[in-house]
């Protein structure tokens, strides 16, 4: 699958969706290419983005956000990872136990918000939440937490 | 005697204590991890497994390397935190082949034999962000992995690629290149129940030119200012001395010391009544009853 790069302007736009739905600074791209594979936008370190350009890659950087149907963008959960910790606004800080219930498949109080939101514990991200009616749900890819032990005595081991 | 037993016979002229070092075959070696600094803190990951009721030690001489005791190993792979890429489970001798080339941010470093990404999220790691890996792995089959993992850890200076090790494109050159080759695995049979895999012959020599291949267009990728590692888990010199040796001769490359304190010991200078090149003692060769992990041969080079 081939990368499109994406231009200054339509870079800008990507930013301007975590600056303005998440509060991030937008210096926290300043060092990045972003690039379109499929339905993601794809973010690379600009000191990696000739070898991405020289060779014949199958991949590069992380996922940040998917293309959805409408067009709009939805933050991925690798990249809101690394890129989303200082993330101020629709941001849901959850316990180990809320997360567990989410990874269970069971939603949790999200008060007012609504649309996509970013997890976090600890201050930190780690992953992103879907707000509706009230109710959080969890949009952990499975691949990422169907090995999770979660028998330890009832908590997250 | 066991076929084990058998199979590593003809390695005793050379590995020291050699029935130390079968009893050290049939033990299980330790669980370890490296902490993925470029996502959160040895501390914090030390506090936090400690937390869960993991037994947790750190290594003298690798800072980011957690030796796990105890009877839970094996559930490293089920916790959250490596779930968000707080850590990797790798062995000791995995992490000295990315350690020994001696990588800095901003360098430009080839990872040729990739998969699943142990070396490769280490180096990454290194780099501190700054710089590129190329994270090059021609198996479609091992691509998922190596992927899951450099996303998992939070790479974002890496640029995976599927060419054959021995046809990766010349016009990029590199400040650090790690061949990590493919080989027999015979380090990688430990335990209990460890038994010999296929060695034979014809499956030997067919490895060796694809490790002499491989290595050639390495040595062929670096920078002129460049280095390069090259390492396999294996303890058959026909795999490491004579294979870097003749490459070595040929592109007047300098066999340099890894500087790493660890117990090794030295590479083969001899090996049938042939002299390899000035400096092969410089290379390590890991043994489990020395170094407490799988058998490896890391040697560290660079154009003179």
């Amino acid at each position: 699958m081939s990368f499109v790069w994406l231009d200054d302007k339509e870079s800008a736009k990507v930013e301007d969706y975590f600056v303005e739905r998440f509060g991030m600074d937008r210096e926290k791209f300043a060092d990045f290419a972003m690039f379109q594979k499929g339905d993601y936008i794809n973010i690379l370190a600009l000191d990696a983005r000739e070898a991405a350009q020289e060779l014949d890659p199958s991949d590069a950087g992380l996922p940040l956000a998917k293309l959805t149907h409408s067009k709009t963008l939805k933050p991925v959960t690798r990249g809101v990872q690394v890129f989303c910790n200082e993330a101020t606004s629709n941001v849901v800080e959850i316990e180990p136990a809320d997360l567990k219930g989410l990874i269970e498949g069971r939603s949790v109080e999200s008060g007012d918000l609504k649309g996509f939101v970013i997890l976090k514990m600890g201050g930190c991200a780690v992953g992103v939440g879907l707000a509706r009616e009230g109710r959080l749900l969890s949009q952990f890819p499975k691949a990422m937490t169907h090995h999770l032990d979660l028998r330890n005595g009832g908590e997250i081991l | 005697m066991s076929r084990l037993t058998k199979h590593y016979e003809r390695y005793k002229e050379f590995i020291p204590d050699f029935d130390e070092f079968m009893a050290a075959v049939k033990r299980d070696q330790p669980a370890r991890i490296r902490v993925n600094t470029l996502k959160t803190t040895v501390a914090e990951v030390e506090r936090n497994l400690t937390a869960k009721g993991f037994e947790v030690e750190r290594t003298t001489w690798n800072p980011y390397l957690l030796t796990i005791k105890g009877d839970r190993p094996k559930k490293l792979g089920s916790t959250l935190m490596h779930s968000l890429g707080h850590y990797y489970v790798q062995s000791a001798s995995s992490s000295v082949a990315a350690l020994a080339l001696d990588v800095k941010p901003g360098h430009r470093v080839l990872d040729l034999c990739a998969s699943p990404g142990s070396k490769t999220t280490f180096i990454a790691q290194l780099l501190e962000g700054k710089g590129l890996v190329v994270a090059n792995e021609p198996s479609r089959k091992r691509l998922t992995p190596l992927t899951t993992n450099l996303r998992r850890l939070g790479i974002t200076n890496a640029v995976t690629t599927t060419y054959s090790g021995q046809n990766f494109p010349m016009r990029l050159k590199f400040d650090r290149v790690l061949v990590d080759a493919p080989c027999s695995g015979e380090g990688t049979w430990r335990g209990p129940d460890a038994r010999p895999k296929n060695t034979s012959e014809s499956l030997r020599e067919r490895l060796v030119k694809r490790q002499q291949q491989i290595l050639e267009r390495g040595i062929q990728t670096m920078a002129p200012d460049g280095q390069l590692v090259y390492s396999t888990c294996t303890y058959a010199p026909e795999e490491n001395e004579n294979v870097v040796g003749p490459l070595a001769a040929k592109y007047d490359l300098e066999i340099l010391d890894t500087g790493l304190k660890i117990n090794a010991c030295p590479g083969l200078t001899q090996i049938e009544g042939v002299k390899m090149p000035d400096g092969m003692e410089k290379a390590l060769r890991l043994y489990p009853h020395r170094f407490d992990s799988e058998g490896f041969f890391v040697i560290r080079m660079a154009r003179r």
